[in-house]
């Protein structure tokens, strides 16, 4: 569950809501079918208003509004910005629909933006199949334009066409792309993951590169049009995270940021600083949040980022289920369960525990900057380059209440997590830590760090 | 609590204020909570109100608790309305609390209340400690064709007990836990279960992501099936369960028709469970609040 959904009346157990801005009360006040009451994001806006479009994706998250909705009128976006406080630190305004190029007021849009006293960027999102036309794109340039969102579903026809449902959108939309490049025009790439394009994530970032994106990002379907079609393009996440990792690998290989939107954070392993849940302030009709679609993750309650990271999709876990064994939490021993009078320790499952021989507890310190660490005692530190026999400590990070070692032994590499044990409540008063390693890891490798580490730990 | 029909039911909600004059409402483990209600809102008990409807039992279940307000006074009751999934039987089941440290409920007390129409046929001896009784009647007892038996439940142990005659039969198990902080608990509690399969279907089935925004989950073992309960959820979740769990219509429509007049209210639900193929089936399902 989210908690921003749990109820008010929650007594203890959850950390700090993050306190949102509130949008000025006399706008909300006047255009109480457009303007939300919080921003959602300290330097982002987007602004949807063109709800028409040329292509009919299969996850379309507006499919209810194309044709229906009549957008964020251009007075009410001029009233926001002309507000003293609306705009205050929103640096970067998106226009956004629908397709926003089939929009003829889409020039007035981007004119209104550049006027927020400190906007820095403006971006469209669009599917680029408008923009093979080089003045049309100088003129959005010209007009301040300068980023360019373009949704990229398929790395050739025949998988672009079928997400597209649109014969033929694979040729307009590299057109488009290809004018952006030759332009000089900063695009980023946007691809929606899907059951029909989940195979070809890589290839579509090669793509991506190769036609000088500035940035790839990845977003799991967001299923706000929940219905039988939908959910048959939801990716389980045994077949999803492999590719999209492979994805990640093969952008930073060409030196490509990337964004990963609705994939648990923690799935995305040495990619996980990609993740980014947050969604923009946005001005678009009130009606549209009706259909918001709600997230979980079983573990928001322990997980270090349980407050970043959305989780699952109920969808999703309708689907697919909770991924219990999937899911690998870093976990935040500041959330401490409950104290039970059965004395079970629960059984942490995703990791393998080794608690059968608690070692005790004195101080556990990382030093500023996270290669030394002081354990036990100050005769007992681990250090960027030690060696414990076979084993030698490659690097150290911080964790909620403990560290992170990464050990080496031979070219072999296994990351050992060290934290204080709080969780021992009944069959053992006497603080100490918890060594745990990802579960599938090589059993002889974790074998020799663990006993290594132990050895190490219960020095005097 | 009165019928729909005397026009009590569809009053204000009867809440209880707090040292700030704010409602305080109970939860089904007689734990207060904040509540605001709107100005139309309507009792909880309207769809206790559908519920005794439902099982054909209207007038002589609203007469009983009409009694049991004026005998203990208001917020004192937990009431609960359970659906057996396999007989399609509905029951009422009613929980009295003992406030801490006192016996100023006993079971003489309870089965005062329940006579003349319901015989009760257990027998307690007042030095057994226990926080809270309950009776679960179903149309039969309305009727006087059978009798009732207690059952009581110790919140040191967790266990619950049925009062057969003079004996006490061990029933059931529950665990309350957080449902964040104490999830690898609950995921342990379920994961053991005999009752489900391990498998990504069952946990699903037995942790539906809309219900599990709650205040407490609660994990029970009992003697032919294990259940969850999940406490306080708002009334999307409450309406999303009834539907789940494919109450009567009459039911259903009752909480279509006033969820919007509900909406203070936080509800409990819980569902028993067994075996089927790789996941679950439910073979009893209920939903709670107070009077």
């Amino acid at each position: 569950m989210r908690r921003s959904e749990r109820p008010a009346n929650d007594p203890g157990g959850t950390r700090a809501q993050p306190r949102h801005r509130q949008v000025p009360a006399d706008l909300r006040a006047r255009f109480p079918g457009h303007v939300p009451a919080i921003y959602t994001h300290p330097d982002t806006l987007l602004v949807a208003f063109a709800f028409e479009c040329n292509l009919a994706c299969t996850f379309c998250m507006v499919e209810d509004a194309l044709g229906s909705f009549a957008g964020t009128p251009l007075d009410v976006f001029e009233a926001f910005v002309a507000h003293p406080e609306a705009m205050r630190g929103i640096t970067r305004v998106i226009l956004s629909g629908g397709e926003v190029t089939l929009d003829e007021h889409l020039g007035r849009y981007v004119e209104v933006a550049r006027r927020g006293p400190d906007v820095e960027h403006v971006r469209i999102q669009t599917n680029a199949t408008r923009l093979s036309h080089a003045p049309y794109v100088d003129r959005l340039l010209g007009l301040g334009v300068d980023e360019f969102f373009v949704s990229l579903h398929g790395h050739e026809a025949s998988t672009c066409d079928a997400v597209t449902q649109r014969s033929g959108s694979f040729r307009n939309i590299m057109r488009g792309i290809e004018t952006l490049a030759a332009r000089g025009a900063t695009w980023l790439s946007n691809t929606c993951i899907v059951d029909r394009n989940v195979d070809h994530l890589a290839d579509i970032a090669t793509l991506a590169a190769d036609n000088g994106a500035a940035k790839a990002e990845f977003w799991n379907v967001w299923p706000r049009m929940d219905d039988a079609a939908l959910r048959s393009e939801i990716v389980g996440m045994q077949r999803l995270q492999p590719r999209l990792l492979d994805a990640l690998a093969t952008c930073e290989r060409r030196g490509l940021p990337t964004t990963v939107k609705w994939v648990p954070r923690c799935l995305l392993g040495p990619f996980a600083e990609a993740h980014d849940d947050s969604q923009p302030t946005a001005l678009i009709e009130s009606g549209y949040w009706q259909k918001l679609p709600r997230y979980s993750c079983l573990f928001a309650g322990v997980c270090a980022f349980g407050d970043s990271c959305a989780g699952l999709s109920h969808a999703y876990i309708d689907t697919h289920g909770w991924e219990v064994d999937r899911l690998c939490p870093e976990r935040d021993l500041t959330m401490a369960p409950t104290p039970d009078r059965r004395g079970v320790m629960a059984d942490r499952r995703g990791v393998m525990a080794d608690r059968a021989d608690p070692v005790p507890f004195r101080s556990l310190q990382a030093a500023d900057d996270a290669k030394d660490v002081s354990v036990a005692s100050a005769a007992a530190p681990v250090r960027v380059g030690m060696t414990l026999g076979p084993v030698e400590i490659v690097d150290i990070q911080p964790v909620a209440g403990g560290v992170r070692v990464a050990c080496g032994v031979g070219t072999d590499r296994l990351w050992v997590r060290i934290v204080e044990d709080t969780g021992q409540r009944a069959f053992s008063r006497v603080a100490g830590f918890a060594l745990s390693y990802e579960q599938g890891a090589d059993e002889t490798l974790a074998v020799a760090v663990v006993n290594a580490l132990r050895q190490l730990l219960a020095q005097p | 609590m009165k019928t729909q029909r005397s026009g009590r039911v569809h009053r204000q909600p009867t809440a209880m204020k707090n040292s700030e004059g704010r409602p305080v409402l109970m939860d089904y483990c007689l734990l207060p909570y904040d509540a605001e209600p709107a100005a139309d809102a309507l009792a909880s008990t309207t769809m206790l109100t559908a519920g005794l409807a439902a099982m054909g039992a209207l007038d002589a279940g609203e007469a009983l608790c009409d009694r049991i307000v004026d005998e203990l006074g208001p917020h004192r009751t937990v009431w609960g309305i359970g659906r057996d999934h396999v007989s399609g039987e509905i029951t009422c089941e009613l929980y009295f609390y003992r406030r801490p440290h006192s016996q100023d409920v006993d079971l003489a007390l309870v089965d005062s209340l329940l006579a003349p129409t319901i015989e009760l046929a257990s027998t307690l001896n007042d030095s057994v400690p226990w926080h809270m009784l309950s009776v679960e009647l179903g149309a039969g007892h309305f009727g006087g064709n059978w009798p009732a038996i207690a059952r009581i439940y110790s919140d040191v142990t967790g266990l619950s007990y049925a009062v057969d005659g003079e004996s006490l039969v061990l029933e059931n198990r529950y665990d309350f836990h957080h449902p964040q902080r104490d999830i690898d608990a609950i995921l342990q509690d379920l994961r053991a279960s005999l009752h489900a399969p391990d498998t990504a279907a069952s946990l699903r089935d037995r942790l539906p992501p809309q219900l599990l925004d709650c205040y407490h989950v609660c994990v029970a073992q009992k003697r032919t099936a294990d259940a969850v309960y999940f406490s306080r959820i708002d009334g999307g979740a409450f309406g999303w369960f009834l539907a789940h769990c494919d109450w009567p219509e009459l039911v259903q429509s009752t909480w279509r028709k006033h969820a919007s007049r509900l909406e203070h209210v936080r509800w409990d639900v819980g569902f028993s469970y067994r075996r089927s193929g790789d996941s679950i089936t439910i073979t009893k399902s209920g939903w709670y609040a107070s009077f």
